[in-house]
């Protein structure tokens, strides 16, 4: 373990990303980019389309391994760990296009979250019946994945993810196509999160209703670079986190409505 | 009670409909009492343990593989030097190496060695296997077939060669196979609902989603893959104390296509598709070969028949592929429904309500 990469204020119980870099044959999708989370916050990382938002949940879930700087978990480091191990434990991501097991019913998906990180089978039948009950989808329990509509798919991999019993979850544009009442919802249920299940959420989207009212810190991204932390309100005045937005879109407002996102794995 | 009954309902009813329908086959085919009823019965049984030996790892991982008949030619072949009796190993294999001569276990045993033999080829081999991607996987499984019958056509000593292996024990009749038939539909149904078979079908559905929550896909299909070859092997074994002489070539790329054939019509994400098909491919083409040996006979048809059968069986291969993808049973389990179907008539709206008037 790498002294450096705990702060005094990580005590060992926080997801923590150091000077993380990642280029892609010639682009730089992100340049030194650092990020903390514990168990009990709310994190929004946020950023205009394409400025590395993704790229940096691909990296911390193991999807990607970076080209420098380390991932570690409760200090200890996962950095270029294959994506199961880093599920088991405890960093579980949602995918910024639904990802569900399609052929399998809703109850089955959420079981997998357990089954996946070595539940047993009943384990997970209890774990899986109390999350459907929890969220009130009773009425999709044996609905295959398929046939759910795309606001109902997005909540069954939310709750796929939580039957893993993870410590830190990344949502990846949870509210993206949601209606504004589904968004709502999912507002109400994302809050109680890291009370409940001990669980700390770091949430990219582009609704920045949302992320203002939910997330304790915010995080900035602009082409990849860390262009401003800190609570929603001192973001939300940020010079720097404005003319990012303003470059893009015109807008008197000091940050845009949700924009139109682009679909990328 | 917390699980609803219709759930369970839906995970019996297809093997108890599938069990049902084979069982049937089997009492007909022996009511027919006759020699070929019985050969041809029989090669289905065995073909529904090497298909579904097929469909374990193939259906459930979403992953092609070719090598499978191998594991069923390594079944047959291992099991023939566990069984031989050593005077007749002097005949049938007069140069296999002298630890061999005096080994000799019975049907069953041979049976287990067999495929255990299988299973730990697999073991090995599919450790590095399990690490290719799907084409490649593919690929490099078709490799491992023609390695397997390479070896099996050279090494002399162990096989006598490309000549026919003969004097085996005609151990397995029609019943003996059925009921290993029946067993294997029993642990094919539920290797699928059990938490491996739900982590491997996970890891087909959306890999990198069964990543995301944990599942190691590698030491997943890794496991399957040895089970399923156990199988195969398996029914290789009992398929050789069947024909009782065989050569390399009977495990290669004939049987590949059909036990492909039959596993692609029925349905690979189903256990009682996959039965299904191995039963409709074996009566279609026994029904077509038997067209094809009266029309061979027949002076006044101008073409000659042979080979008719793989043709026709081909094209029933494409055009299920073309129009029904998935095969004949392509997600639910033939049965399933019948459970859901009376479920939702007992949670109906109107039911409820008449419940609640009843009630009140
Ligand atoms: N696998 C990859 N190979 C090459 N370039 C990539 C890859 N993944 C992402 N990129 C590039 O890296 C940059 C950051 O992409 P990323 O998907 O992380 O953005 P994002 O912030 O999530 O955007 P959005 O809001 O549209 O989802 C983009 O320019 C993208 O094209
Ligand atoms: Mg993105």
């Amino acid at each position: 373990m790498d002294p450096r990469s705990v702060t005094s204020a990580d005590t060992g119980e926080r997801l923590t990303a150091t000077d993380v870099v990642m280029d892609f044959a010639g682009l730089r999708a992100l340049d030194t980019v650092s990020l903390s989370l514990g168990k009990d916050e709310i994190v929004g990382l946020i950023g205009p389309n394409g400025s590395g938002k993704t790229t940096l949940v691909n990296i911390l879930s193991g999807a990607l391994e970076p080209t420098a700087g380390t991932v570690s978990i409760r200090g200890d480091a996962v950095t270029g760990a294959r994506p199961h191990r880093i599920a088991r434990s405890g960093l579980v991501r949602t995918f910024q296009t639904v990802r569900l097991f399609g052929t399998m019913s809703v109850v089955e998906n959420v079981q997998l979250g357990a089954l996946g990180v070595g539940r047993r089978r009943r384990e997970a039948t209890r774990v899986a019946d109390d999350l459907i009950a929890a969220f009130e989808v009773e009425h999709l329990r044996d609905v295959t994945a398929d046939a759910l509509s795309y606001g109902q798919k997005r909540i069954v991999e939310i709750l796929r993810a939580l039957a893993t019993g993870c410590d830190y979850l990344l949502l990846d544009e949870p509210a993206a196509g949601l209606n504004e009442e589904e968004s709502e919802e999912l507002l109400g249920r994302l809050t109680s999160l890291p009370a409940t299940f001990g669980c700390g959420l770091l949430i990219i989207d582009h609704d920045m209703n949302l992320i203002m009212r939910l997330c304790h810190r915010l995080h900035v991204l602009n082409q990849g670079r860390t262009i401003a932390e800190g609570t929603p309100a001192q973001v939300r005045t940020d010079p720097t986190v404005v003319e990012a937005y303003l470059g893009k879109q015109a807008s008197a407002a000091v940050l845009p409505e949700a924009t139109e996102s682009t679909e990328s794995a | 009670m917390k699980v609803p009954s219709g759930l369970s309902a839906r995970k019996v009813i297809p093997v108890a409909l599938t069990l049902g329908i084979f069982l049937i086959v089997a009492i007909v085919a022996s009511l027919f009492g006759s020699s070929l009823v019985d050969r041809i019965t029989t090669v289905m049984f065995v073909n529904v343990i090497m298909v579904l030996g097929l469909q374990i790892f193939m259906g459930n991982s979403g992953l092609l593989s070719f090598a499978h008949v191998g594991f069923m030619g390594i079944g047959a072949y291992a099991s023939a030097l566990f069984s031989l009796p050593p005077e007749q190993k002097l005949m049938s294999l007069p140069d296999l190496y002298t630890p061999f001569q005096d080994l000799q276990l019975g049907f069953l045993p041979a049976v287990f060695a067999a495929a255990l033999l299988a299973a730990v080829f697999a073991a090995v081999v599919g450790f590095p296997l399990m690490r290719l991607a799907d084409t490649a996987a593919a690929i490099a499984s078709f490799a491992l077939l023609v390695i397997v019958h390479v070896v099996l056509s050279q090494w002399t000593a162990m096989t006598n060669g490309p000549r026919t292996l003969f004097g085996l024990l005609k151990y397995t009749d029609m019943w003996t196979a059925a009921i290993w038939a029946f067993i294997v539909i029993v642990v094919a149904f539920v290797f699928k609902e059990s938490s491996l078979g739900m982590k491997l079908r996970a890891s087909r559905d959306n890999v990198h989603a069964a990543n995301a929550v944990g599942i190691d896909v590698v030491r997943t299909r890794w496991i399957a893959f040895v089970i399923s070859a156990f199988i195969c092997g398996m029914a290789g074994a009992m398929w050789a104390h069947f024909i009782t002489s065989f050569q390399p070539g009977a495990f290669y790329m004939s049987m590949t296509f059909i036990v492909l054939t039959m596993l692609i019509v029925g349905g690979p994400q189903t256990v009682s598709g996959t039965a299904l098909g191995v039963l409709i491919i074996t009566v279609v083409s026994e029904g077509l070969r038997q067209m094809e040996n009266a029309l061979g006979m027949n002076d006044s048809f101008p073409f000659d028949t042979v080979g008719m059968t793989e043709i026709l069986l081909a094209i029933v291969l494409i055009l299920v592929l073309a129009f029904r993808p998935g095969g004949l049973v392509e997600r639910t389990e033939l049965g399933a429904n019948w459970a859901r179907g009376r479920q939702r008539r007992r949670n109906s709206p109107d039911r409820t309500e008449d419940a609640l008037v009843g009630k009140g």
